[in-house]
């Protein structure tokens, strides 16, 4: 895959599955990665170097910034560790009973969420840092977003929970996923009106937050990341979502190396991106929305193959033709 | 009239104009859109048409029909080569069946990262992978052609799937404290494995008020109480409502912290004032803890508002064995392993099967700077040992014969850290480092 100046692949990329990519609140300069290499890396993509890297004991499955000089991670090593890139020193945050599986920050709010394998859901004060509570959820956390002061969180079992981060008293909406297979990743639209869904099954769902029976009913689902071959339709997991913040339309990563961008209220595809190497692990928009961080990651969902593909990560300088709506 | 075999693979390019019928074994298609990207020609394409149908969800297909569209739907699965470990769901927005469990990929390299490193090799680890391949592939065809049981039992899951969510205010319901009487009732009993009610600790009651989950924990395919061995304990608790009142709780039954589970609500919806320092609104029992300093001694994790519902996948009985994975249950956070096929119980703590609720050690000690209602933990436990272990348990715990409760709910000494111990031994929790572990039976007053 030829470099161009709209798309790149970045230099010194993890040695092992990419887990997540993010994107600076403030910068489209900087990019935090998470790997099973058990690194978590800052890049520089203007200069397309890395510029920082820390070490967790085990494999890293997300990390988060909190702003442009903190960074929070967790992983297999069922630790929280805060990072500041300035004085280049870890703070270990707190633990999880369980690998942690998702750490997200939530700027209007001040909190650090992680979710994790141990069924709970726990939030972190970034200033002292300590822990701020630990909620019980239904099953295991696969994932969760953050949405001005909603907190919506899958967890195995299809099971999606609706908290507000202002009040853990109770959970505000309780509800079975409306695709019938496991859910792989739920992403917050930024207007914060509703939430993407996508499962392992070649498939994603558009929801809404109010409960209202008028907005419920524009709800809804379509199929992705299907290939057909030769009659037979191979069905892929829709591993990430991304959100462009400005226009709320989302790009969507599966296992078939595709990446699509849609637009979710004239429910309409913008545009398909040419095919990966392997996998989409991981998408990022960037927060003007003017670059798209792809990571093509192998991840063994069809087990061990002869020859494992390399982890890299694409840069993509992505236009208004692609992802804004066209109406 | 002969259904669209198109429509049923979800694209018929007639949509609603299509001289074949369109219904389909889910009712999933009826939201089926799909996308236009204008420019190219791709498989894609909206049709509009799908709009014009309204409520759809008033269409929905019978119990029979979705049970018919099943044998195309593990098909569809099969070929599409999808994950083979995920969790099934007959219809959306309606809980899985409760014999598939949800593992994701991460969790499998999770598993095989560990096995590299306690091991070396991967040996282990191939051959559970194999083995599950086959569990599910075999619960895969049970569901492709059900037997006549089976079929009786999927059929009777989705009615009364459809009933509970009907009970509850939309399908997405908001969580209201009174949500344990109101919800459960016409959940009770479905006899789902015709075995007695009080299999279903969570079911029958929905007793953790979770008013959307019928949560028939029961398995489908076969016929015994998913909780295994909880049964006899468990119905003891649960089985027969009046005796799951106050005084197994060690209180009067206006105080009661569990209120009184004929009024309804079961656990403490109204424990306004009660031992715990409820609010008014919000059950720390029904609902998550909140950080709040002191009043709440759930500061740490929400208890069983939460885990009303546990996996069900988990406590399945696989087809009417002694429960093999399914009692396992790999995805539950109770067992050590993925794969482990025994119930490692990591600490001696029967309520850390439960992640969130170490606040099962609530019950023995007033050391949370509550009123002193807890009895000595012994007699809060002397009559529910075994049968509180299944009640916060997700059907994990190995029951606990009485005689171990004392020895199972405490943390010994030793096995606390310095910090905890100074938590513990201090007159009041430090926000932000209350322990997560029981205390010690030494430190309980």
């Amino acid at each position: 895959m030829t470099d161009t100046p709209s798309e790149f692949k970045i230099k010194e990329p993890p040695s092992d599955g990419i887990t997540a990519t993010k994107f600076g609140p403030t910068s489209s300069q900087f990019l935090l990665v998470s790997s099973w290499d058990t690194t978590v890396r800052l890049y520089d993509i203007i200069a397309n170097n890395q510029r920082m890297i820390y070490n967790h004991s085990d494999p890293v499955l997300d990390c988060c910034f909190q702003d442009s000089v903190h960074s929070f991670s967790g992983g297999v090593d069922n630790t929280l560790k805060m990072y500041d890139f300035n004085t280049q020193s870890e703070t270990i945050v707190g633990t999880h009973d369980k690998p942690i599986r998702c750490v997200e920050y939530g700027g209007d709010v001040n909190v650090v969420v992680t979710g994790s394998w141990d069924s709970t859901v726990k939030l972190w004060d970034p200033r002292t840092p300590c822990c701020a509570g630990s909620f019980t959820q239904p099953d295991k956390v696969y994932t969760l977003s953050v949405a001005g002061d909603r907190l919506i969180v899958g967890t195995a079992g299809r099971r999606v929970l609706v908290w507000d981060l202002r009040n853990m008293g109770y959970v505000q909406q309780r509800k079975e996923s409306s695709l019938k297979y496991q859910t792989r990743c739920i992403r917050c639209f930024p207007n914060k009106q509703g939430y993407v869904l996508s499962s392992v099954e070649g498939r994603v769902a558009v929801e809404y937050l109010d409960p209202s029976p008028e907005v419920q009913k524009k709800k809804y689902a379509f199929k992705c990341h299907r290939i057909k071959e030769n009659g037979v339709e191979s069905i892929y997991p829709v591993n990430a979502i991304a959100f462009h913040n400005q226009y709320n339309t989302f790009a969507t990563g599966g296992s078939d190396g595709y990446v699509n961008i849609w637009d979710g209220f004239n429910k309409k595809r913008l545009c398909q991106f040419h095919k990966y190497p392997t996998s989409i692990s991981s998408l990022a928009f960037s927060n003007d929305g003017s670059v798209l961080a792809i990571a093509s990651s192998y991840m063994f969902e069809k087990g061990q193959l002869d020859e494992t593909p390399e982890d890299e990560i694409f840069i993509r300088n992505v236009s208004d033709q692609e992802t804004k709506p066209k109406s | 009239m002969t259904v669209c075999r198109y429509y049923l693979q979800g694209r018929c390019k007639f949509g609603s104009n299509c001289r074949f019928e369109h219904s389909d074994g889910g009712g999933s298609a009826n939201r089926q859109l799909q996308f236009d990207s204008g420019r190219d020609n791709n498989p894609y394409k909206w049709s509009a048409s799908q709009n014009n149908k309204p409520a759809t969800n008033a269409q929905q297909c019978t119990p029979e029909e979705i049970v018919n569209g099943l044998s195309v739907m593990i098909q569809t699965w099969e070929q599409g080569k999808m994950w083979p470990f995920s969790c099934v769901a007959l219809e959306k927005d309606m809980p899985c069946i409760p014999e598939f469990s949800d593992l994701s990929t991460d969790e499998l390299r999770w598993e095989a990262y560990e096995m590299m490193k306690t091991s070396g090799n991967l040996n282990t680890y191939t051959e559970n992978i194999k083995r599950l391949s086959n569990e599910y592939s075999n619960k895969r065809q049970m569901l492709k052609n059900p037997s006549a049981s089976v079929r009786q039992q999927l059929i009777d899951f989705i009615i009364s799937s459809r009933q509970n969510s009907s009970t509850s205010d939309s399908k997405s319901s908001i969580f209201k404290p009174s949500a344990f009487g109101t919800s459960s009732t016409p959940s009770t009993n479905n006899g789902i494995s015709g075995g007695q009610s009080s299999n279903n600790i969570f079911g029958g009651q929905s007793s953790f008020g979770s008013s959307v989950q019928p949560k028939k924990t029961d398995n489908l395919f076969g016929g015994q109480s998913s909780f295994g061995a909880q049964n006899q304990t468990s119905g003891s608790m649960f089985g027969n409502n009046n005796q799951a009142s106050a005084s197994t709780f060690g209180g009067q039954s206006s105080s009661s912290i569990f209120g009184n589970a004929a009024q309804g609500s079961t656990f403490g919806a109204q424990a306004t004032g009660g031992v715990f320092g409820n609010t008014a609104q919000a059950s720390s029992f029904g609902q998550a803890s909140t950080g709040q300093p002191a009043s709440s001694i759930f500061g740490q994790s929400a208890t069983f508002g939460q885990t009303a519902a546990p996996t069900p996948s988990s406590a399945g009985s696989i087809f009417g064995q002694s429960a093999t994975f399914g009692q396992t249950a790999a995805p539950t956070p109770a067992t050590g392993t993925v794969f482990g096929q025994g119930q490692s119980q990591p600490s001696s703590n029967p309520f850390t099967t439960n992640p969130g609720t170490q606040s099962g050690s609530l019950f023995g000690s007033t050391g949370f700077g509550t009123t002193g209602t807890s009895s000595t933990g012994s007699s809060v436990f002397g009559n529910s040992a075994a049968p509180s272990a299944g009640l916060f348990g997700k059907g994990q715990t190995t029951p606990a014969p009485l005689s171990n409760t004392k020895n199972t709910v405490y943390t010994p000494m030793d096995k606390l850290t310095a910090d905890e111990k100074a938590q513990f031994e201090a007159d009041h929790f430090t926000l932000g480092r209350v322990p997560i572990k029981p205390p010690p039976r030494e430190l309980v007053k």
